[in-house]
């Protein structure tokens, strides 16, 4: 993530121009303009297979409009997103057409490409201007050539840090991993506090996340342009032992942190136990929320990922998209549903709602909307400057398996059971393996 | 009985034979033959050619299928020895009448109520090293244990997953061994106890060898449920640290549905479902007599 003087200072002039702005309400004729006018697929029903996530909650809701518009029913499926994969692939494997639409994980669009129809003539058709998605979320959707579908939910990563202690003690957000290290000594001396919550426990690829960013800022990568592993390399190496021994060596991360999922990582600093926590910007909400937190407004402050000293700071990202399904009898109507949800003032029409609280977006438009800056302290203008930068794991159907092979050997390495070379040296091997067996 | 009566009977039997055949046969069969073809999800939603045994082969050749064994193997011998030792010795103490006994009885089912996921997702929170309750419980009685981060060394948490399903299984057991105990007749101790045997006597040489065939039958359906360990590695340890708890079940369910590969995690199906009946013919033999298995 590339956080500039100038990024800042645009973050402020929106927040200061928008002080100025009425608030807008929903633009619903902007929503509804794209659409093919004369109800020709009146009557359909349109049927989704969504992750469980308030902001698919809040398309669910604006569906109204849409439906009267139309006279297009949608009918929302929601799946937990332990078992989202499974029901995908169930889809995919039954291939009857049971949705029109589905929201698939970047991680699992190149796996899941029989399950998706492509989606670049419709958008075509329909004129939907594709510079307005950051380019890294519409690669996260995209498979053998094609765009599979359009970003819908998509996540940059934030270091969330405890303003109040942080100003007791008169220490600024960390900039690099070494003042990670050194904010986090002071803190847990004079405060009794972990320093920084992390994930380290194996569960879907989590305690890679936060290691993607070292692991690039270092010059490495995953992998090669001929891909093949490359996070073994010498460079990579010393990233993946810099992320081992905030835990093991500084011991700035909570000892309990070997076995942490991300949401144990969450759970460490709303719970008062860390001062910082590197994760997803929609966590936002979760660290506020009287009702599972202890913190509020005035504690928790967020900065830019941490990087090396004179690096660019990078963010990993995380992106859903909407497709459909290869199998739906409506493509059509699901396409005109596709074109209503994604368009730019419904996502802006959330952001704004007060009562959603979702900080989700994924468009250009909301991402520098001085409004949507306005609510969200800036955050997104941060976010909008960092995607222009950001690098992407190049993902390919074997991904799920090579993401495990190597979040086992993290999880050797930060539990002590194999030192930080043994297990990615392993690592490599076994998806030297997979990309062998193809 | 009439000629026509004779077949009659049979169609009265065809629904639950067809639902029986459809719901346990046909999804063995399925597996067979979907083990000996090459079917990974990512480059077809359907089977593909013919491979013979390849993937049988392939899963000998993977070193996560001799690690998944290996644990499996090492969770179901101290799973199975635990459980049947905790829930007898229970058993042992709860068989005397008594309100404090009855009492006991009646909640000792409630473990088993519970689904192992949950049971799996709750001992995860209650060995939180931040927050849980045993986490801490055990730190503040036993000081050695405050440093010791449950679910991230292999030994602790394998421990985690061995009491997590002890918790969810010793009071089904508990109750079968009692039923088992109420069968034993009060003579045979009381002529024991005559003779001059001291209580722990009384219990191995006269109470237990009457409860073998209790004790077999539970131990084999214990090793036949543990052997499908699933739910509290998926929910609890994650297979984790490492794969140093990955049972077979969740390897076979990895493979399947992480890295799409559903020739491999069939033929991985095969072989557990082969160790189990290999497990349940044990099991018949050890239920029915001897005579009715010979019959069937």
């Amino acid at each position: 993530m590339r956080i500039s003087r100038r990024t800042f200072a645009a973050g402020s002039t929106a927040l200061g121009g928008s002080l100025l702005m009425p608030q807008s309400g929903w633009s619903q004729a902007a929503a509804l303009a794209n659409l093919t006018p004369g109800k020709p697929h009146a009557g359909k029903e349109v049927k989704i297979l969504c992750v469980v996530a308030t902001q698919f909650r809040a398309h669910e809701a604006r569906a109204a409009a849409f439906t009267e518009a139309t006279g297009i029913t949608v009918k929302y499926t929601y799946v937990p997103f332990a078992n989202m994969r499974e029901a995908l692939t169930a889809e995919m494997v039954g291939g009857t057409g049971g949705y029109d639409m589905v929201c698939v994980m970047d991680q699992w669009v190149p796996s899941l490409v029989n399950l998706m129809d492509g989606m670049d003539e419709q958008i075509k058709a329909k004129k939907i201007d594709l510079k307005r998605y950051p380019e890294a979320f519409l690669k996260l959707g995209q498979a053998g050539g094609k765009q599979l579908g359009l970003p819908t939910r998509a996540h940059v990563q934030l270091l969330f840090y405890r303003k109040d202690l942080f100003a007791k003690h008169n220490l600024q957000a960390p900039k690099t991993w070494d003042d990670v290290v050194s904010v986090s000594k002071v803190l847990q001396d004079k405060e009794s506090i972990a320093g920084i919550a992390l994930p380290y426990g194996k569960n879907n690829g989590q305690n890679l996340m936060v290691w993607y960013n070292m692991l690039w800022g270092r010059g490495a990568d995953v992998f090669d342009a001929s891909g093949m592993p490359a996070f073994a390399s010498e460079a990579g190496l010393k990233a993946t032992q810099d992320y081992i021994d905030l835990l093991r060596t500084h011991k700035v991360a909570p000892a309990a942190a070997v076995s942490f999922t991300e949401q144990d990582a969450v759970n460490s600093m709303r719970g008062g136990n860390s001062a910082m926590v590197p994760v997803w910007w929609w966590v936002r909400g979760g660290l506020l929320d009287p009702k599972v937190s202890k913190l509020t407004e005035d504690q928790v402050g967020f900065a830019p990922m941490p990087s090396y000293p004179g690096g660019k700071p990078s963010t990993y990202i995380n992106c859903w998209i909407y497709a459909i399904t290869k199998g739906s009898k409506n493509k059509a109507a699901a396409m005109e549903f596709v074109t209503f949800v994604t368009e730019p003032s419904v996502e802006r029409d959330i952001l704004l709602d007060p009562k959603e609280s979702d900080v989700v977006a994924v468009q250009y438009p909301s991402l520098r909307d001085a409004d949507v800056n306005k609510r969200f302290g800036g955050m997104h203008a941060f976010a909008a400057e960092a995607l222009q930068n950001t690098k992407v794991v190049p993902y390919s159907a074997d991904w799920p398996q090579m993401m495990e092979a190597l979040e086992t050997a993290m999880s050797e390495a930060a539990s002590g059971a194999k030192t930080v070379p043994d297990a990615f040296k392993a690592a490599e091997t076994a998806i030297r393996r997979i990309v062998r067996r193809g | 009985m009439q000629p026509a009566d004779r077949y009659t009977r049979y169609l009265f039997v065809v629904p639950a034979l067809v639902l029986v055949l459809g719901t346990t046969l046909w999804p063995v069969l399925s597996a067979l033959t979907t083990s000996l073809r090459d079917w990974r999800l990512k480059r077809s939603p359907v089977p593909q050619k013919w491979v013979g045994f390849d993937n049988y082969l392939l899963a000998l050749e993977e070193p996560e299928f001799w690690n998944a064994l290996k644990v499996t193997g090492t969770f179901v011998v101290l799973d199975v020895l635990l459980t049947v030792m905790v829930a007898l010795g229970l058993a042992l103490l709860l068989r005397k009448a008594g309100v404090l006994q009855s009492m006991v009885r009646a909640v000792l089912i409630l473990p088993f109520a519970v689904s192992p996921a949950l049971i799996g997702v709750s001992f995860r929170f209650m060995l939180n090293g931040e927050h849980g309750v045993l986490a801490k419980g055990f730190a503040a009685t036993f000081p050695w244990l405050s440093d010791v981060v449950w679910l991230a060394t292999p030994g602790y948490a394998m421990a985690a997953l061995i009491a997590s399903d002890l918790w969810h299984w010793f009071p089904y057991l508990t109750l079968m061994f009692l039923g088992g105990l109420a069968a034993v007749p009060k003579e045979t101790e009381e002529a024991a106890e005559i003779d001059g045997a001291t209580p722990f006597q009384v219990i191995r040489l006269v109470v237990l060898p009457q409860m073998k065939g209790v004790i077999a039958v539970a131990t084999i359906l214990k090793t036949i449920f543990a052997l499908k360990m699933f739910d509290q590695v998926a929910t609890l340890t994650g297979g984790g640290p490492g794969i140093t708890t990955q049972t077979l079940a969740h390897y076979t369910y990895s493979v399947g549905f992480v890295h799409y590969d559903m020739g491999l995690a069939s033929a991985l199906a095969v072989i557990l479902t082969a160790i189990l009946v290999a497990v349940g013919i044990v099991y018949i033999r050890l239920v029915l007599p001897k005579r009715e298995v010979d019959a069937t």
